[in-house]
């Protein structure tokens, strides 16, 4: 699955990248395979989402989020 | 005389949201000055400050995530630390390091040092660190990342001292770095570097940041909150600087009778006075606006809430290929589109930045009103006046939406277009930084903008004042016999409309008669170029109406007593109000909106394709409700 599918408040953990451009992107945020990242907020229109993400809160539109394959965790 | 101290070229590197400009402002106070990276329209802020013997120039390079740039900032920033010979290559880099984002801001500080440049690492925001690892050792840091460390809280000036004292004891070398230059070996470091100084536990969220976003990103009230902030805004940036803009109107009059009085009565005189002097006065007369809009764009911008407001508005306005940023400028451009298009920096993707630009000059700027009200007045029953008004409001809105959705499309850009923005904690606005802000872009707009306007301001007098010398010669002998206050206004009416802008005027007849107007309106269309409101005061020169104080009732009698010749049908109908006041909502008539976009995208390509995009809507516009309302 990717980002894009978590639900407000999920966490999960980035497994890998469909688009290399914005994995780079990302990484300069502190974005990489093996981080846990969380949804926190959902705008009011529905996009973009706000991700709790290595050390700060990140906006994404959900075109980006379905780029980030993540993996949810098992409960 | 002093003795001619050593200089040092130093640059602040590091992201946006960091602290960057609030140490660039602690550091510099106010010996610092704004302008573009060269070529290009990113904003330079640099400054002078002494150290012991040495004298630091600094430079502030736009905030950044990373040196393989993408967009225009980052490239400067990029640029200036990767090329030696590059006119802002430093020689000292203040890597500016969020100690609240230790774990991102490392990425970029790595970046840097591999670039082998003498460079100190500034820890910004220490007073966040023992929220965050109480534990930090920074000797450890300091060791493995191979460079000095200084720990400041820049907002409150605390630990400056100590970093100018580190800047004298620089090292000369750059650092030797362990690591290649690669992304996923970046990132190995960072985390052992951080495991080693005991700084990678897990981190504090700040609960109150959090409390604020439930509220003030809530799908109901965060839009409440956000639209009363614009109303307000909106409502101060029209009525908090209506007084200035008097009082600087009376003084630039009052200056203006000074030189009358004093100066011998010649054509340099009136070239100081009427062009020069009323040009500068038409620039400074933009200050207040300019002051109160970046007075709510800087605090929202040092708050944190600036983030919040791309995140909301963003889902709606990506519809039309702007961004939750646009919101600002597209509000600001209701009073005014100069500090409007001045305020659409903030949006750092230049497609949607250049699309913001483009669309903002549609929104009804308060120089549109005097002409909606004296046209309104004329020729909409009472009753539907205000309605009236109201719809020219939303026309406006309206059509800047509408051209985005159109030049969407064409414009092409090469930058690629991801939307990665982060929500910072929330901080309380610091009033220096606040007002070095808006003295900032104050400064740069008199010293851009404000030259084109000038220069505009003088040609278009010459060619109101000036026409062919006979036809000037016969009307001063017409009424050189005749006394009184009317026969001046006459002259004056008569020596309008045969001056060059006059002639123009009149040529352009034919191509004006299909939306209704003649020449007298034609006239009135050309000088508004200086300022929409300028048509006001055009109309009452044509029809010889003393400047009283009440211009538009006169003016609006004058017109209304207008028959069409040969009939006893008014001259001013329905048809031709509707026509003008849409020609005056779509046209683009301002030459101060044009100088800014000028200096705001680097080229005059952008606001000659919004001059014939406009101009051209505008008529095509008119034309048709001409024609539909005569029909009707």
């Amino acid at each position: 699955m990717t980002a894009k599918d978590l639900i407000l408040g999920q966490r999960a953990i980035v497994s890998s990248f469909l688009d290399e451009s914005l994995a780079k992107h990302l990484a300069e945020r502190g974005v990489v395979a093996g981080e846990y990242l969380c949804v926190e907020r959902i705008a009011p229109t529905g996009d973009p989402i706000a991700i709790r993400v290595s050390d700060h809160v990140l906006c994404i539109r959900k075109r980006e989020a379905s780029s980030i394959l993540v993996q949810t965790e098992l409960v | 005389m002093g003795e001619e101290k050593a200089r040092l070229k130093v640059a602040l590197i590091g992201n946006p949201n960091s602290g960057k400009t609030s140490l660039f402002n602690k550091l510099t106070g106010l010996h610092q000055k704004v302008g573009n990276f060269p070529g290009i329209t990113v904003e330079k802020k640099s400054g002078q400050f002494d150290v012991g013997k040495l004298k630091v120039d600094l430079v502030d390079l736009p905030g950044t995530y990373s040196l393989e740039p993408r967009s225009i900032d980052e490239k400067v920033a990029a640029r200036a630390i990767s090329d030696a010979s590059n006119p802002d290559h430093p020689e000292l880099a203040l890597i500016v390091v969020d100690a609240s984002h230790l774990k991102t801001s490392l990425y970029l500080a790595l970046q840097v040092l591999e670039k082998n440049v003498p460079a100190i690492l500034v820890l910004n925001m220490a007073d966040q660190l023992p929220r965050l690892s109480a534990e930090l050792d920074l000797e450890i840091l300091s060791l493995e990342l191979g460079v000095s460390i200084v720990k400041t809280d820049a907002r409150e000036g605390i630990g400056v001292a100590d970093l100018k004292h580190e800047i004298l004891n620089h090292a000369l070398e750059g650092p030797t770095v362990s690591w290649s230059p690669d992304s996923t070996e970046r990132h190995v470091i960072i985390k052992r570097i951080l495991g080693k100084a005991k700084a990678d536990g897990p981190i504090a969220v700040h609960v109150l940041t959090q409390k604020i976003d439930d509220v003030l990103t809530h799908r109901f009230w965060g839009v409440v909150f956000f639209l009363t902030l614009l109303g307000l805004m909106f409502q101060s940036i029209y009525s908090w600087s209506a007084y200035p803009m008097e009082l600087i109107e009376n003084l630039f009059g009052l200056g203006a009778s000074f030189f009358a009085d004093t100066l011998p009565d010649s054509f340099l005189t009136r070239l100081w006075i009427e062009g020069v002097w009323a040009g500068l006065g038409g620039v400074v007369i933009f200050i207040p606006q300019i002051a109160f809009l970046f007075l709510f764009v800087a605090i929202l911008e040092e708050s944190g809430y600036m983030a919040r407001v791309s995140f909301i508005a963003d889902g709606w306005l990506r519809k039309f290929g702007l961004q939750g940023r646009s919101i600002v400028p597209l509000i600001g451009g209701v009073a005014c589109a100069v500090p409007a298009i001045l305020a659409a920096r903030t949006i750092s993707n230049e497609k949607e930045r250049i699309l913001t630009i483009m669309v903002t000059p549609f929104m009804a700027c308060a120089a549109r009103l005097p002409v909606y009200a004296l046209l309104i007045a004329l020729v909409i029953p009472v009753g539907y006046q205000g309605l009236a008004l109201l719809f020219m409001y939303l026309l406006g809105v309206v059509a800047a939406l509408g051209a985005a959705l159109v030049l969407k499309r064409t414009i092409k850009t090469t930058e690629e277009t991801h939307f990665l923005l982060e929500l910072p904690d929330y901080r309380v606005p610091k009033v220096s930084n606040v007002l070095l802000e808006i003295t900032r872009k104050a400064t740069q707009f008199v010293t851009s903008a404000g030259k084109v306007i000038v220069v505009i301001s003088v040609l278009l007098w010459l060619g109101a004042s000036y026409g062919p010398t006979d036809r000037f010669e016969a009307i001063e002998e017409k009424y050189a016999e005749v006394e009184g206050e009317d026969a001046e206004q006459l002259k004056n009416a008569e020596l309008l409309e045969n001056s060059y802008i006059g002639i123009v005027g009149k040529s352009i007849d034919p191509v004006i008669q299909p939306l209704g107007y003649d020449w007298k309106i034609g006239i009135a269309l050309i000088t508004s170029f200086a300022a929409r409101e300028v048509f006001v005061g055009t109309m009452s020169t044509i029809y010889s109406v003393g400047g009283s104080d009440d211009e538009v009732t006169s003016v609006r009698e004058k017109m209304q007593a207008q028959l069409k010749p040969g009939t006893n049908e008014p001259l001013y109908d329905l048809p031709f109000g509707l026509s003008l006041m849409v020609f005056y909502a779509f046209a683009m008539q301002c030459m101060s909106t044009l100088a800014v976009v000028k200096t705001e995208t680097g080229t005059w390509k952008w606001p000659m394709i919004q001059l014939v995009m406009m101009t051209g809507l505008a008529y095509l516009s008119s034309l048709l409700v001409y024609n539909l309302a005569s029909f009707l």
